[in-house]
């Protein structure tokens, strides 16, 4: 088998058969190219997981927009911007380390991959939309958040939709240490802080924490 | 003055050219803006943001060739004025992860295998500069070409096609040091109140 007659085959989603797998054991070419397309595949399958946005999403912009088009006005700040915010919210967060289930959201579930990486799951709940919280992550020194670990602490800013929202949170343990995770969330002057303390995987026994 | 506000007020049928233009494109739009977005909600309000500022140049949009990235273009940079400098929140809401769960759960025969495995992807992309994340979001995962990314973003086709090369060289280098288990582990759990 050459190198063009093996990557067609795999572009064409061929499962890597003996001969294929022969030509890839000694190409390095073609192992770039297979795991390129395997790569590939994988990130097109994220585009598949976009939520839909609401229904009669597209009527309502283009309503929207020619509505501003008649009375000519001119957006000077973002339209989100603009709707008031009612100022009493009221937060709670819950939090479930791996295979934990969230209470009538069906079979969420977060796998662990790697011995060294536990998934935090944290719902913060919110009775009212709050336009910017700002939440703050402190990972003590034996944790760290994976992909984030530059940042110290990690902070953002986001829109908290009314309900639940989920954040999920890979925590890499650099040791068998038990870690601490400090959750900060910020609105309009008011601060809140969790304090949890995470167990590496594999030793944790399972615990109740009240805060 | 009445006669002066009706004759400058917008047809109907230029309003009806204005949905034609832009209704095939908002699906696109909207699946690029919660990419960059991470939220449903802010990415509704993207698109919307970018209809309202395109909505009165709609003689001009008949004109354009390429619809598509011209559109993107104008968002792409709406994004990087009102989200980028606030950082891209990890922060999905409950319900976009049931929506989530079903796709995988219809796709693929192990959905906690597929959601461990985005998250990963996801996190991967998070190691990628913004530059490299925004050409790989683009053509990877959304399918534009490289013509279109690089119209889009403003850069030349060269260097969409480096950028490319160097990020899912680096994408493989990170995710081949944590695959997904898709094991079932032992649940613990902890509760408390802010």
């Amino acid at each position: 088998m050459n190198c063009n007659e093996c990557q067609k085959q795999l572009q064409q989603g061929a499962s890597p058969d003996t001969a294929i797998s022969q030509h890839l054991q000694h190409c390095a070419a073609c192992r770039t190219a297979a795991g390129n397309l395997q790569l590939q595949q994988q990130l097109r399958a994220l585009s598949a997981a976009v939520p839909q946005p609401q229904a009669g999403f597209h009527q309502r912009v283009i309503d929207e927009a020619l509505r501003y088009r008649r009375a000519d006005v001119r957006p000077q700040k973002p339209v989100w911007q603009v709707s008031a915010i009612a100022a009493s919210v009221v937060f709670a967060v819950m939090l479930m380390l791996n295979q934990a289930q969230l209470p009538g959201s069906g079979n969420l579930t977060a796998a662990v991959s790697n011995a060294d990486i536990r998934y935090v799951s944290v719902l913060l709940s919110t009775p009212q939309e709050v336009a910017d919280a700002t939440i703050t992550l402190r990972p003590d020194s034996h944790i760290s958040v994976k992909g984030y670990e530059r940042q110290q602490p990690v902070v953002w800013t986001t829109r908290l939709q009314a309900g639940d929202n989920k954040l999920t949170l890979p925590i890499e343990f650099s040791g068998q240490e038990t870690g601490s995770l400090i959750i900060g969330l910020e609105y309009q002057g008011t601060r809140k802080e969790l304090r949890l303390t995470l167990e590496p995987p594999e030793s944790a026994p399972a615990k109740s924490q009240a805060i | 003055m009445a006669f002066l506000t009706r004759l400058f007020r917008p047809s109907a049928r230029s309003e009806e050219a204005f949905s034609q233009l832009i209704g095939p494109h908002i699906s696109s739009l909207h699946r690029m803006a919660w990419h960059w977005t991470g939220n449903q909600q802010d990415a509704e309000d993207l698109v919307q943001d970018v209809l309202i500022r395109v909505v009165n140049r709609t003689d001009e949009m008949a004109h354009i060739e390429k619809l598509r990235p011209w559109l993107l273009r104008i968002m792409y940079n709406r994004y990087v004025d009102l989200f980028r400098n606030r950082g891209r929140s990890p922060l999905h809401n409950a319900e976009e992860f049931d929506e989530f769960s079903s796709v995988t759960d219809e796709q693929h025969n192990n959905p906690e295998y597929e959601l461990a495995e985005h998250q990963q992807l996801d996190a991967a992309l998070q190691q990628l500069n913004p530059d490299q994340r925004d050409v790989v979001l683009l053509h990877d995962v959304e399918g534009y070409t490289a013509l279109e990314v690089a119209e889009a973003l403003d850069i030349s086709v060269g260097t969409v096609k480096s950028r490319l090369h160097r990020s899912r060289e680096k994408l493989k280098e990170f995710l081949t040091g944590m695959e997904p288990s898709g094991h079932p582990r032992r649940v613990n759990e902890q509760r408390g109140y802010l």
